[in-house]
């Protein structure tokens, strides 16, 4: 099988654009969960975000799209540091059939503004909303700048863009909810090993600090509502842990066969050593209680890469921080790795950005790799009170300096959709 | 994927078909009406009546028309958006037809899933009401979003339903209802995402992952918020066209996009899975191919058709047959006259001379736009060909277009079908294509 290699690395993230940096802060434990500043959170259930708060550079137009939300800025802009860090141009002719994207975009900005200015040309401000006549709303056509608002409840163009920024004949738009950035990375990875694609931008994006989607979420009891105390709200795998935090951005790593980064002369980051998918087949609101999808998965990349529990040095958890997921990954952990289970450090990054969603698994994928190449695992911050359900080592609050050889990514999603990863280092 | 269970020489092959489609549940009624020559695109009632062009071609099953199908206990067609909803009759369906098992031994653990599908949105008249409710007016006569009011207006909703939303739902109650523990996933965006979906599928059961996917794709275009966006980016049909005579794949006379809905799913196994269990196959999916060539501006359409020129070629060498051996074509034809000329190029340049006899068959004049669901459901009429040895005629084709060199005749044909190409061509610039075989 044609060993796959990560090459380049590239986030627009709550804690900045330059990758490395955002590695460099996430083992100091620096948290960026806050009060909401996209809009006016008082009186919601949740007030807390993890959102990208500085000026994104990006392209303001890739071939034929134009980069007009923050959604596709965030896209544009990941795309764009992804390549550069691996050293890549846009490849042209015969050289497009040999490259891909896998972008998972299951969330757009949903920006309700637009629809606000024609609900009020139809009925003004007085008449009951929840009778309000549909047949004269959808009589109105929208003006243009409404129009292109009906555009961002999709992400239609995001992964068309990417290929326009990597030169890609080959476009895949995926979406399996919370799993989703890690899926992208295994399907890439399945895609260069089968000799499909020499070269895949795989990742995700997402913008779901919304005034619809947060408090929707919040309706699930999915979120935290700890909103006194924003900084301390993301703690994962600690008894106090109420809901996760919507989290911002865009992720995506280089995927290249190891003939063709070597070929090129490509710095090769680290390798992608086996992938593994399961579905739980349970419930669509809750993971299996005994985590037995989650272990499936896990057992999966791990035979793939060939390697046993022994092997793995780091597990780099899901970790979103409501009670069901951290008890159910904890179990499943377990499963998947015996004893070894007690032995390995497990952190979830999501304690300090929150949960990216369709960006989350490729962001924690980026800092796997980095993991492996920086000698320090990140620490699992506002970890005060142990949980007896999760009762293994889950890096505390301080980052921890190890060698970390092979690290196993975890990344579960509402329907019981389930990938693992295993990134290696790279030895030649 | 493990060395040992990869095994990209053996043949995978279709053993179930599933359709949910304005005929009809079942590619049968389908078929049927295809071959009568019929249409099902009808005026809308109220409220989308009032969307541009104000027809389009509805399904009108219920949630009655699960309960008849395999493992049904487990649905809950309350908890599912238009788009699930349809995905979920055509996966039981088709589940039903390869009489397909739903055990949770070790056959779940070598099952997966792959649908496909533009969106999972169907409450627009909810973010309406939303947006209306929290709107309001400044001292000068400005409209802004009051945050405030915010808190209040989310309770119309109910949480689950924000669940119910999220686009991987097609796949995660097909999981549930198929019992699949193995790869499950959704393909979002083009028309060519049901297509790209059945190709994943192959990959998947190829490298080991699988020995039975259910693959495919669902569509919705009746969907008020479509029909807004399609409306106001001039990509509709016209509201003077008459409602049956509206979809006009590769016709002069076509005016854009005409609303329509289904799903439709294929159960693929991996042969000796399939022959294991006795399993009926109907025939081989031998071939797959895509490739992205983008348009030239946001509404406009890729500027050539090589992007589907190269699909087909990939997907003919992969099944290592040669454009002479297609007996039919499933085109995707949405009935915009650009796009569909790109299309019928692609065709031209494949099939060469054989372009005048090889019959072509778009669903887009029976059905309307139907999304995702375009290219799997294609594919089930193939099939359907392939059995029947007929193929439904070019309906409302009276007046080709320059670049189409296909038969006109609204009349079916009786011919032989051994090799049926599948292919999708759209605005998005993400051309895909099936290679259909029947076995010996």
């Amino acid at each position: 099988m044609t060993k796959v290699v990560v090459t380049g690395l590239g986030a627009v993230v709550p804690h900045g654009d330059d990758i490395d940096n955002v590695y460099e802060r996430v083992i100091r434990g620096e948290n960026e969960c806050g009060r909401i500043t996209r809009f006016d959170p008082t009186g919601y259930a949740c007030q807390i975000g993890s959102e990208v708060r500085y000026s994104v550079e990006a392209p303001s137009q890739v071939g034929p799209y134009s980069v007009h939300n923050h959604a596709l800025k965030f896209t544009a802009g990941a795309a764009d540091r992804a390549l550069r860090y691996a050293g890549l141009e846009a490849a042209t002719g015969d050289a497009m059939d040999r490259r891909s994207i896998v972008l998972s975009t299951g969330v757009g900005p949903a920006n309700i503004d637009f629809l606000g200015p024609i609900a009020l040309r139809v009925h003004g401000l007085d008449s009951d909303p929840y009778k309000s006549d549909l047949e004269a709303f959808y009589g109105q056509a929208p003006e243009q700048a409404e129009a292109q608002g009906l555009d961002e409840f999709h992400l239609d163009t995001a992964a068309p863009l990417c290929a326009v920024q990597l030169g890609a004949a080959h476009v895949y738009n995926t979406a399996s909810a919370c799993a989703s950035g890690s899926h992208a990375v295994a399907d890439a990875a399945a895609m260069i090993a089968r000799g499909e694609s020499d070269v895949v931008l795989a990742g995700g994006v997402c913008t779901p600090v919304t005034r619809v989607l947060v408090p929707g979420f919040a309706m699930l009891q999915a979120l935290s509502t700890r909103n006194d105390d924003p900084a301390h709200a993301s703690r994962p795998f600690d008894s106090g842990r109420d809901g996760f935090v919507m989290g911002e951005g865009a992720a995506m790593l280089v995927l290249e066969s190891e003939d063709h980064a070597k070929a090129r002369g490509a710095t090769i980051l680290a390798e992608v050593a086996g992938w593994g998918y399961s579905c739980d087949s349970y419930r669509l609101t809750d993971p299996h209680p005994e985590g037995v999808g989650m272990a499936l998965c896990m057992t999966r990349a791990m035979e793939c890469a060939g390697v046993g529990p022994e092997a793995i040095d780091h597990v780099n958890a899901h970790g979103t921080s409501t009670p069901y997921n951290d008890a159910a990954e904890t179990l499943a952990i377990k499963k998947a790795l015996g004893e070894r289970a007690y032995k390995v450090p497990v952190s979830s990054n999501k304690s300090m950005f929150g949960h990216l969603i369709h960006a989350a698994g490729s962001l924690e994928g980026c800092l796997a790799v980095k993991t492996i190449l920086g000698g320090v695992i990140p620490p699992t911050i506002n970890y005060e009170t142990p949980d007896p359900d999760c009762d293994l080592d889950y890096v505390p609050n301080d980052g921890r300096e190890a060698q970390v050889d092979t690290v196993l990514k975890n990344s579960f999603g509402f329907g019981g959709m389930n990938v693992s990863v295993v990134y290696r280092r790279y030895t030649g | 994927m493990s060395a040992s269970t990869a095994n990209k020489t053996e043949r995978v092959v279709i053993t179930g078909v599933g359709v949910a489609s304005p005929f009809g549940l079942g590619v049968g009624p389908l078929f049927d009406g295809m071959v009568a020559g019929e249409t099902r695109v009808e005026a809308l009632g109220s409220p989308r009546g009032a969307l541009a062009p104000g027809y389009g071609a509805v399904v009108s099953l219920s949630a009655r028309d699960i309960r008849g199908l395999p493992n049904s206990r487990d649905m809950r067609p309350g908890t599912m958006t238009r788009y699930t909803f349809l995905s979920t009759l055509a996966l039981g369906d088709a589940m039903q037809d390869g009489d397909c098992p739903f055990d949770d031994g070790d056959g779940a653990l070598r099952r997966g899933l792959y649908v496909a599908s533009y969106t999972n949105s169907d409450r627009f008249d909810k973010y309406v009401r939303f947006a209306h409710h929290v709107i309001d007016e400044d001292a000068t006569g400005n409209s802004f979003i009051n945050d405030s009011q915010v808190p209040e207006a989310i309770r119309k909703f109910s949480g689950f339903e924000f669940l119910k939303l999220m686009n991987n739902m097609p796949a995660a109650h097909g999981g549930i209802q198929g019992r699949c523990q193995g790869p499950c996933n959704t393909y979002l965006g083009t028309p060519s995402g049901g297509a790209q979906a059945i190709g994943r599928a192959l990959s998947t059961i190829q490298d080991g992952l699988a020995d039975t996917m259910y693959a495919g794709g669902v569509g919705s275009s009746v969907h008020d918020q479509m029909m807004m966006v399609r409306a106001t980016r001039g990509l509709a049909s016209s509201s003077d066209a008459t409602p049956e005579a509206a979809g006009r794949p590769f016709d002069t006379a076509a005016s854009g996009i005409v609303p329509g809905e289904g799903g439709a799913m294929l159960v693929l196994e991996r042969e000796s899975t399939a022959r294991a269990r006795g399993a009926r196959v109907r025939a081989e999916l031998a071939g797959y191919g895509e490739w992205f060539l983008p348009p030239s501006d946001r509404d406009g359409v890729s500027p050539s058709p090589m992007g589907t020129v190269q699909s087909v070629r990939r997907a003919l060498a992969m099944a290592g047959v040669e454009a002479a051996d297609i007996d039919m074509v499933a085109a995707h034809g949405e009935s915009r006259s650009d796009l569909d000329a790109l299309e019928a190029s692609a065709l031209a340049e494949v099939l060469g001379p054989r372009a005048a006899e090889v019959p072509v068959v778009a669903l887009a004049a029976h059905v309307g736009s139907v999304e995702a669901a375009v290219g799997p459901m294609g594919a089930a009429v193939a099939l359907q060909a392939m059995e029947t040895g007929v193929v439904p005629g070019a309906l409302n084709r009276e007046n080709p277009l320059p670049d189409y060199k296909g038969p006109t005749s609204a009349a079916p044909v009786e011919t032989a079908v051994r090799t049926a190409l599948v292919t999708l061509t759209t605005r998005e610039g993400v051309s895909a294509a099936l290679v259909l075989r029947t076995l010996d």
